[in-house]
């Protein structure tokens, strides 16, 4: 299987452009996270304080978030696309269920939430490997 | 606990996390999509991770420990906005290192700063203390110090009125003597 890190530095200009991406990304979210706390702290929540105030309708956020980390550290790599693919369809339609049961559970306390978040990286562990390219096979 | 926001920022705020969220999932797309292979951002996230960036299972964990868990008591004591503070120090100085000190990173290294950062968003950064503190009987320390300000009968019912929570009698009594 070819090694990722060869590809990286094989594509290493292209690379830099998503990390840019994904710092802005990820940036503008913690700017905006600060002029909500620090400028619109009486009249608009901060993005933990939605999370906070109502835990329990984010548990697809929580599962998704979870299996995300899973599939960023945790990867199983597989040389097919539909593997990782069908994986995708399972953790979106398992996010979609814990949304859609939320509004009927009680308020969970954290021990849950854990319960939720391992949850989620499991099931991306188990069933969303990660596809990697490979020459021989593709 | 009844908030001091109304509905409409709450679903302002929830918007904007959506088009973020949104935002994410249409780049990964296109990164699924276009003529590269191997460049979506969860691979590209591990190699920096196992580079330079090393700050990042340790940034996650925070933010899932920060968001979801989140202990009840403040062990440390530390202030809300010092918890912020300080994980973006430890962020940047872990960065720092990562740029000036070359050093293998095992997956094993990875998963102890996840897990250290889980344990920090739970511990140090939760967003449970507040509750604690207002809504518990149980008369802490840190409750003492945050009634005191209390000045009147005025101020405490508003107060009551805008957290949902009983002071207790107790305190009201010996600010009123």
């Amino acid at each position: 299987m070819k090694s990722i890190r060869s590809f990286i530095k094989k594509h290493l200009n292209t690379i830099e452009k998503i990390r840019v991406v994904m710092a802005v990304i990820f940036g503008v979210m913690v700017v905006v996270d600060i002029i909500l706390a620090v400028f619109l702290k009486d009249t608009v929540p901060t993005f933990s304080e939605v999370v906070r105030d109502n835990r329990t309708q984010w548990l697809w956020l929580n599962f998704l978030l979870g299996g995300l980390i899973a599939k960023i550290f945790y990867n199983r790599k597989v040389a097919t696309k539909r593997k990782e693919l069908s994986g995708f369809f399972v953790v979106v339609v398992l996010s979609i269920v814990l949304a859609a049961l939320a509004p009927l559970l009680p308020e969970l306390d954290t021990e849950y939430h854990f319960l939720i978040m391992v949850s989620g990286g499991l099931v991306a562990h188990i069933a969303w490997p990660q596809y990697i390219h490979d020459d021989d096979t593709a | 606990m009844e908030s001091i926001f109304t509905p409409e920022s709450y679903r302002l705020v929830m918007y904007i996390m959506l088009f973020f969220a949104l935002v994410y999932v249409v780049f990964e797309v296109y990164l699924n999509l276009n003529e590269l292979e191997d460049d979506t951002t969860n691979i590209i996230l591990l190699e920096a991770s196992k580079k330079q960036f090393f700050f990042v299972p340790f940034a996650l964990g925070a933010i899932m420990g920060h968001l979801f868990l989140g202990a009840k008591t403040n062990i440390l004591n530390i202030e809300s906005w010092l918890a912020v503070v300080l994980v973006f120090g430890i962020s940047l100085v872990m960065l720092a290192i990562g740029f000036w000190v070359p050093f293998k990173k095992s997956n094993l290294f990875l998963t102890v700063l996840l897990v250290a950062g889980l344990a920090y968003g739970h511990f140090i950064w939760s967003q449970n203390f507040r509750e604690n503190v207002f809504c518990q009987s149980g008369y802490t320390e840190q409750a003492k110090d945050l009634v005191e300000p209390t000045p009147s009968e005025v101020g405490v019912s508003l107060f009551q009125e805008l957290n949902g929570c009983d002071i207790s009698l107790r305190n009201r009594t010996r600010k009123m003597d």
